[in-house]
């Protein structure tokens, strides 16, 4: 299951019968489908999955997730470099 | 003024965009997202299907493997699907899908999409409706395949 992801309304359009934002992420931005959280508009916290906003959130839990999410990223890098032996052990096992 | 990515977007997700809200909030929690490089295997002929697919960028080619060789029966393009034989009961796929570009899709694990359609029956037949133009679509495009082999065997054989 993909991490559901929260971000910021930047622009909305209607594409047709649907609802579309612009919806910015920590480093990059994308059209979002806005059609299951018909209360949330630019300005808004959406959080996201698989191309759709499925709830809007507030601008705090938005905060929240993030730095959750940045916590498991770092955590996952030191067990991957605990498993190598430590940030150096690379370094160390490269041939002369 | 819409700019053109949203237009795209928009006809990239149109299995799923077109359908009720109220069963778009049921089917999404049960996706994930998937890569593929180029050249990548996305199944095998005759494979266990466990996913249906939605591409969402990148091109896919579905082929049959014929004595080392591919045979080309259609390019899938954003917006199309495959792996539909993941909904039929013994979900074995009819052809290999390689992906020619990266490509990005929404995969529906199969057996969490039967248990959703089981659950909700209107829902099932909503996106089982859709899926049937699909093979429709995907039938005509093998005739018209085979009709081209028979007219052109070594134009229509792809490596």
């Amino acid at each position: 299951m993909s991490v559901e992801v929260p971000g910021k309304i930047l622009e909305e359009y209607t594409v047709r019968r649907n609802r579309l934002g612009l919806v910015q992420f920590a480093d990059t931005s994308r059209p979002i489908f806005l059609d299951l959280v018909p209360e949330a508009h630019v300005g808004d916290y959406v959080r996201v999955h698989v191309g759709f906003a499925i709830e809007r959130v507030s601008e705090q839990e938005a905060r929240l997730a993030y730095e959750q999410l940045q916590k498991s990223e770092e955590t996952a890098e030191l067990a991957l470099q605990a498993e190598e032996g430590g940030p150096d052990a690379a370094r160390r096992r490269k041939p002369r | 003024m819409i700019p053109q990515e949203f237009v795209y977007v928009a006809r990239a997700y149109n299995l799923l965009s077109e359908m009720d809200p109220r069963h778009l909030r049921k089917l999404v929690p049960l996706a994930e997202e998937k890569q593929f490089g180029a050249g990548q295997l996305v199944f095998a002929e005759g494979d266990r299907s466990n996913n249906l697919y939605l591409i969402v960028s990148g091109e896919v080619a579905l082929e049959i493997p014929v004595a080392g060789d591919a045979v080309l029966i259609q390019k899938l393009q954003a917006g199309e699907a495959m792996g539909w034989s993941a909904l039929t009961a013994e979900g074995r796929t009819h052809f290999q899908a390689r992906a020619v570009t990266p490509v990005s899709a929404v995969a529906f694990p199969a057996d969490r999409l039967r248990a959703a359609f089981d659950c909700d029956p209107e829902m099932g037949y909503a996106l089982m409706k859709r899926l049937l133009e699909l093979v429709t679509e995907r039938l005509d495009a093998t005739r018209m395949q085979v009709l081209n082999l028979h007219r052109q065997p070594e134009a229509a054989r792809q490596a």
